[in-house]
């Protein structure tokens, strides 16, 4: 059934519903607020898994000469917690909530198409369980890294079935992230509420805006590439075969000009969480907004510059050129840092559990972010590729990031449930993290400059890596503590939740303006919007002839 | 919807650039080329709103003084649900795996896909398509 929806008015009659109920509901579902939950419970669950296989790793390198998995399980697990968490983690999550918040932030109706908006979401979910499936077959699943390079993922180095089923996982899930972010632009260039023009969209919206043109021009470079990989491992094909006039080093640049830019399509999508939060909490308007809008193109421009950092070592690349473009991109970045810190600076800040959130994913990510700088210096990276350092830094990254998409969970759950989550737990869950993450990986910072490798199944005594690999995994049970609380909180407030009414947190943009949670198309009546905030706008008249009618 | 195109005309502008700039510090084949592509990208996205952007009215979300009344009128057609989204998901996914598993799954994939698609696309048209025009 399908609804002609006209622009919503005082007192417009109800939507009509569509009817089915429960698990048919979920199958035929085409409203945005249905699927970008589907996306962020699914996401979870990816992350779940990620972290348990995450969880072995850390305790089979616990001591030296442990053994509980062998070195080709081993290598699947780091291979599958990898892919995990950035194929079926990240974006999906991203993108879930993108699709959740975004047409109520611009006051629209739905996505500009539910129904390619549905099929993004079974497109993800099939492709995800066909990557991991690789599991049930029986020569494992893929082992070759999540970047996948050749010649190692070729049909010599990594035959079987579980490589293939990556391969077309990882194809099917980023034809998703294709069609969602198609999706995504349209519904923002299209369907935004009258007076909202451009440089009134929220900074969110901004960021997922830029986003999805990352995602347009980077997921397709990949698909081809996968689809070269698999044409070389069955059809004869030579593209990536160095004994055959195939060049291996073509996948390391196709895999980097998505992988970087990559790095950035899990990043602004939660640089975005965070502005909301910092300028709620802080009871402030967003400082620099203007300037934040065009941080956030310049970091998405300058992202297409720095792929070849990845692949300094190989001696094959414009080392000047990748070290300053990647250089380069830190400032954006720090002007967004700066932006966030004048958005605090003399505001009345309370500590909710999000904006703790948020606080940490600046402390992480900026940890994450230095670290980075240093690497970008050619001579530096030369010494550090390929050792635990490179881990510790893009752990500090990545989980900088979960750290805001939490804040993203906490913010806006209120909205999709109506229920506050508990901020007792929250708060458990909050310091289990910004404890978790610094003890597990701070030392792997110490450990890569001893000169530990990454992916190593295991290592000897003689080496000296013991405690501080002890100490590392004993931050990651703490991070699973974390996770623990989270989920916890999660099921319990949805049954238990104190009520948190339409607008919780004081918000300043339209997706407090509805109810929580909002009906079936989002909105019976839409505030005037006259700048970035219209809800702060309708909640403080200003002062004026009109604002001033006393006794 | 002059500012939506000069977003991606500044993609496409961008990529020129550099573009440009890594060809002569590099003279490297792969970058290159997908550094001209996404130019391209920019281009025929930048272009083609530019181009509606000519022969559209200014709309209600572009202009700065606009009330909520300006907008008024149908916002578009759109569906309550719908089970074709997941059976393409579901055929295109078997199709998919097809490529693993062999080509008898790869075929019962194209059936399925081909069914799921049709239904999808008359769901579509009958929605959107008055009757006298199909």
């Amino acid at each position: 059934m399908t609804v002609t929806l006209k622009r919503p008015e005082d007192g417009s009659a109800p939507e009509p519903h569509s009817g089915a109920t429960g698990i048919l509901r979920w199958l035929t579902t085409t409203d945005h607020k249905q699927i970008g939950l589907s996306y962020i419970f699914t996401a979870i669950g990816f992350f779940c898994m990620g972290g348990l296989l995450a969880l072995v790793i850390r305790t089979q390198l616990a001591q030296p000469d442990e053994h509980l998995v062998d070195p080709q399980t081993y290598n699947e697990f780091f291979t599958m917690h990898g892919s995990i968490m950035i194929y079926l983690f990240a974006v999906p999550f991203a993108f879930g909530l993108a699709n959740y918040v975004v047409p109520l932030q611009i006051g629209a109706p739905d996505m500009a198409f539910p129904r390619m908006n549905a099929l993004g979401y079974w497109l993800y979910l099939f492709g995800g369980l066909t990557m991991i499936s690789g599991f049930l077959t029986a020569s494992g699943a893929a082992s070759f890294g999540w970047f996948a390079y050749a010649p190692l993922s070729g049909a010599v180095y990594s035959p079987g079935v579980g490589p293939d089923l990556w391969i077309i996982g990882v194809v099917v899930t980023s034809t998703a992230g294709v069609l969602t972010a198609v999706n995504l632009v349209t519904t923002i260039f299209m369907l935004r509420a009258p007076g909202m023009t451009m440089f009134r969209v929220p900074i969110y919206t901004w960021n997922m805006l830029v986003t999805s043109m990352l995602v347009l021009v980077t997921f397709p470079v990949l698909t081809a590439a996968l689809v070269m990989l698999f044409s070389d491992r069955h059809l004869g094909t030579q593209v990536f075969e160095a004994t055959k006039d195939g060049t291996p080093i073509l996948w390391q640049h196709m895999f980097w000009f998505f992988g970087h830019p990559e790095v950035y399509i899990i990043a602004l999508p939660f640089f975005g969480v965070v502005t909301e939060v910092f300028a709620v909490f802080s009871r402030r308007p967003v400082f620099g907004y203007k300037t934040l809008v065009f941080a956030t193109l310049a970091i998405g421009g300058l992202s297409f510059g720095v792929w070849a950092h990845h692949m300094f070592a190989t001696g094959a690349v414009a080392l000047s050129f990748f070290s300053l473009m990647s250089l380069l991109i830190a400032v954006p970045t720090g002007i967004k840092f700066f932006t966030w810190i004048g958005t605090m600076w003399g505001g009345h800040i309370s500590l909710d559990t999000p904006m703790l959130f948020a606080i940490g994913m600046l402390l992480v990510f900026l940890l994450g972010g230095l670290s980075g700088v240093l690497q970008a210096m050619a001579p530096v990276d030369f010494s550090l590729t390929d050792t635990y350092f490179v881990v510790a830094h893009l752990h500090y990254v990545i989980m900088g990031l979960v750290m805001g998409a939490f804040a993203g969970i906490y913010y806006w759950f209120p909205k999709m449930t109506g229920k506050l989550l508990n901020e007792r737990w929250g708060k458990v869950h909050f310091y289990c993290f910004l404890i978790g993450i610094n003890v597990t990986f701070f030392v792997q910072h110490q450990l890569g400059l001893d000169g530990m490798p990454r992916r190593v199944a295991s290592y000897t005594a003689k080496e000296g890596w013991g405690t501080l690999n002890l100490i590392s995994t004993i931050g990651s049970y703490i991070l699973a503590l974390g996770v623990l609380a989270f989920v916890w909180n999660l099921f319990h407030s949805l049954r238990h939740g104190k009520p948190a009414g339409d607008d919780p947190w004081g918000g300043q943009t339209l997706e407090w303006a509805t109810t929580s949670p909002p009906p079936e198309h989002n909105f019976d009546s839409l505030p005037p919007i006259r700048s970035e905030r219209p809800l702060w706008d309708l909640h403080h008249p200003p002062a004026g002839p009109d604002g001033l009618a006393g006794p | 919807m002059k500012s939506e195109a000069r977003i991606f005309l500044g993609v496409a502008a961008f990529f020129v650039v550099i573009g440009v700039v890594y060809w002569f510090v590099s003279y490297e084949n792969a970058g290159a080329v997908m550094l001209a592509a996404s130019a391209v990208m920019g281009l025929l996205a930048g272009g083609s709103i530019w181009f509606l952007s000519r022969h559209a009215p200014i709309r209600a979300e572009d202009r700065a003084d606009a009330t909520i009344a300006d907008g008024t009128g149908t916002v578009d057609v759109f569906p309550t649900h719908s089970v074709w989204p997941f059976a393409v998901g579901l055929s295109a996914a078997l199709m998919a795996s097809g490529f693993a598993f062999g080509a008898w799954l790869v075929l019962i994939g194209v059936g399925a896909l081909v069914i799921s698609l049709a239904g999808y696309v008359r769901e579509v048209r009958d929605a959107t398509v008055p009757n006298e025009r199909r």
